[in-house]
């Protein structure tokens, strides 16, 4: 009786002593993530200048981020941005890290180094790089080496023309992303134990099938969490799209970040601003929940 | 027991980091004994953790923050010693100017009750800030110091001046002009009409592209330009002009159609470097580059930048200044943009007084003069150049119009300034109906 009394002591203690641990967390991710947070759902109810009272306008400003078409537009770009580079930087990442545990090996290594090194560059680096590649006249690289081999017909304003410039931005922010699903997949693939390796061997299962029924299936939960990630950050992409087209021209690859930016510190309609933000934080919600929904299933231990 | 010394290690790093973090927020305090006394820097990308708390330093010094000089600018680091040394009592300051952040800037520290003291902002765009109440007016100064008033340039402080008073202090001036590659001209035989009309723009363009040559290199923020001076110029006179600024008349109205058609126009018949509609995503270093390795003869430059570009063309080739073309039907129309560079006071400063000396300096004769010498055009009576296009660089001064219909509302400024004319050429007519819905908006304000 008493050695329960005592070990139920003890566990309260370690649950206190657990919350105690908790606080100076819990204090920064208030003041950083959860004040703010809140802070901007009501200020999207509001119309607030940046200084003054906040005046009470209900949802007058999601009524006007509806109904503005630079505003809508803005949303839908970073939209096709995210989902466009997130398949990207899944597929590419995914397809990389199979082919690195395929070779593994020092040359595994100097390779994983080499198609990770996208994402340890600054975006306004990459931004600027593939503004040059990508520039309209012949200066631009891809229109050299397009003219070069003969095919002076694809020559093209890849970031002046309405049906190029998403893709570019978007394709660029997959390519540089794919460093890190290949990272995180390629972990994924170390920690499958090696006797189901050796099992579908015996079975004579080639490695296209390996990765087809036992490796993809294996790593999905890695795969989901990976899809989230990227999904967040190719909605907010602003850095890549204010140095390569800084949202133009004629608003073309405006996006919802550089709209919420110019909206509150340009235009001082910072209430304005903050719907925006939280229609697009609903908007990574329901992307996220329906990339997650898509690759659903079961989750294997081993 | 390696462990325990990596740990103690890494601990020590740690504290050490820390230390010196917290050593770098000094609010720009003489602390170290390397340090200038009286001064620190801090970059302007900070939101505005130059700015200060305390009203004065320990030393008992008076502290002013301010962020007065671009890097960019030939005069910066000269005139920022210059305060310096004319200050010497003041615990001085400086967080680096940057153009992109510099609103955002001073919102940001506004909003936490931070004061930067002075801060360089274009006079003509102080509208931006009509309503924030962050400014503080200076029309009370200006008035009570005869010296200080009497030395600027007609019309100069008018360019600061909103519905609220006086609110920024101009320090340069600086309009559009085209620089021209005349060696060019002379050998295809073309001549040069010294104020051109839009027509004779267009003739000479013609002419260029015949020779086989492009006619003019715009950098993307540079574009606008062309649109902004034709709705300057596209009225019978000042009175409809000023009616048009203020957001009276429509952006459908069929002279401002016809003045934005006359600009699509010259980008469909490819004058503009690289040719096409493409060419207003032209960067600068594309534009500039193209100008002086001759592939187009004439080039869009501010005054400011005139001798910067001519010293990068060297001996390659001869360059004339010509004018912008007119859309003007008058003389009296022929104005300009014009920007003017210049200085606003933060309205929660805690020192208003010493701010103000420090803005007189910076706006006098002195700083003035020391500004001109390295190619500044500045709006002052007093100062004398020895530089002899000088006068040919400010020769249009007297065209800047003071006000523009960018100055309705700040997206009406957005859409203009970054979108146009690209979104005209791009989307016709509809750019200009998303135009008068913003002036519409802007009035009903």
């Amino acid at each position: 009786m008493k050695g329960k009394t005592g070990k139920r002591n003890i566990n309260t203690k370690i649950i206190i002593m657990g919350f105690v641990f908790m606080i100076p967390a819990f204090i920064v991710i208030s003041v950083t993530i959860l004040v703010p947070l809140f802070w901007n759902l009501y200020l999207s109810f509001c119309d607030w200048k940046g200084s003054g009272s906040a005046i009470f306008v209900g949802l007058e400003n999601y009524a006007k981020s509806f109904s503005t078409a630079a505003t809508r537009g803005a949303i839908l770009h970073s939209v096709f941005i995210g989902i466009i580079s997130t398949l990207i930087s899944v597929v590419l990442g995914v397809f990389l890290a199979l082919a690195l545990f395929r070779i593994r090996g020092r040359l595994s290594g100097v390779a994983r180094v080499i198609f990770y090194s996208p994402t340890m560059m600054p975006m306004t680096v990459l931004g600027l790089l593939f503004t040059f590649i990508f520039a309209a006249s012949d200066k631009g690289l891809l229109n050299a080496i397009l003219a070069v081999i003969g095919l002076e017909s694809l020559e093209h304003a890849w970031l002046a023309d309405k049906s190029t410039v998403l893709l570019v931005i978007a394709i660029i922010q997959g390519w540089r992303s794919s460093g890190t699903i290949m990272m995180l997949s390629y972990t994924g693939m170390l920690n499958i134990p090696d006797s189901l390796f050796e099992s579908a061997e015996l079975e004579g299962c080639n490695y296209i099938k390996k990765v087809r029924y036992m490796i993809l299936p294996l790593i999905k939960p890695t795969i989901r969490l990976a899809l989230s990630m990227t999904l967040v950050w190719a909605f907010k992409t602003y850095d890549l799209v204010w140095t390569m087209t800084q949202g133009g021209p004629a608003n073309m690859s405006m996006t919802a970040p550089i709209m919420m930016i110019r909206t509150g510190f340009s235009y001082n309609q910072y209430g304005y601003a903050a719907a925006i933000g939280m229609i697009s934080t609903v908007l990574i919600g329901i992307c996220i929940l329906f990339g997650r929904a898509i690759l659903r299933g079961e989750s294997y231990e081993y | 027991m390696k462990k325990k010394i990596i740990s103690l290690l890494l601990c020590g790093a740690m504290l050490a980091g820390c230390l010196a973090g917290c050593g770098g927020t000094g609010n720009g305090q003489p602390g170290d004994a390397g340090e200038a006394a009286g001064t620190a820097e801090s970059t302007g990308g900070e939101t505005a953790d130059g700015a200060k708390e305390e009203s004065s330093s320990p030393a008992g010094k008076i502290e002013l923050t301010l962020m007065i000089t671009n890097e960019t600018d030939p005069w910066a680091e000269p005139v920022k010693e210059m305060v310096q040394a004319k200050f010497p009592d003041y615990s001085l300051t400086f967080k680096n100017w940057d153009e992109p952040t510099v609103e955002q800037t001073v919102k940001t520290a506004f909003a936490a009750n931070q004061a930067i003291d002075v801060v360089m902002y274009w006079p003509t765009y102080m509208k931006k800030f009509e309503g924030t109440g962050i400014p503080m007016e200076l029309t009370p100064y200006v008035e009570a110091d005869a010296e200080w008033r009497g030395g600027f340039t007609e019309g100069a402080l008018e360019v600061g001046t909103t519905n609220e008073g006086l609110l920024s202090i101009p320090n340069s001036t600086n309009y559009p002009v085209l620089q021209i590659n005349t060696d060019i001209l002379d050998e295809a035989g073309i001549e040069l009409k010294d104020n051109m009309s839009w027509e004779d723009f267009m003739e000479l363009c013609g002419k260029i592209k015949d020779y086989g040559k492009t006619p003019v290199a715009v950098q993307k923020d540079w574009a606008a330009w062309f649109v902004r001076n034709a709705f300057l110029q596209c009225w019978d006179n000042r009175e409809e002009l000023d009616r048009f600024i203020a957001g009276e008349i429509s952006f459908k109205d069929e002279r401002v159609v016809k003045a934005i058609d006359n600009i699509a126009n010259m980008y469909n018949s490819d004058y503009v470097y690289p040719g096409g509609k493409e060419a207003v995503m032209t960067s600068a270093d594309d534009a500039q580059a193209a100008f002086i390795n001759g592939d187009a003869v004439m080039f869009c430059n501010v005054v400011a930048n005139c001798q910067a570009v001519s010293a990068e063309v060297g001996d390659k080739f001869s360059i004339g200044v010509s004018s912008w073309p007119s859309m003007a039907a008058t003389e009296d129309m022929n104005v300009l943009l014009g920007s003017a560079g210049g200085f606003m006071i933060m309205s929660n400063t805690k020192h208003p007084d010493e701010a103000v000396e420090v803005l007189k300096y910076l706006t006098g004769k002195e700083v003035f003069q020391t500004m001109a010498d390295l190619g500044s055009i500045v709006p002052s009576t007093e100062v004398t150049s020895s530089d002899e296009n000088y006068q040919l660089y400010s020769r249009d001064s007297n065209k800047v119009y003071p006000d523009e219909v960018i100055n309705l509302s700040s997206e009406i400024f957005d859409n203009m300034v970054y979108n146009q004319p690209s979104n005209y050429l791009y989307n016709g007519e509809a750019a200009l109906d998303e135009l008068d819905a913003l002036r519409e908006a802007a009035i009903s304000q």
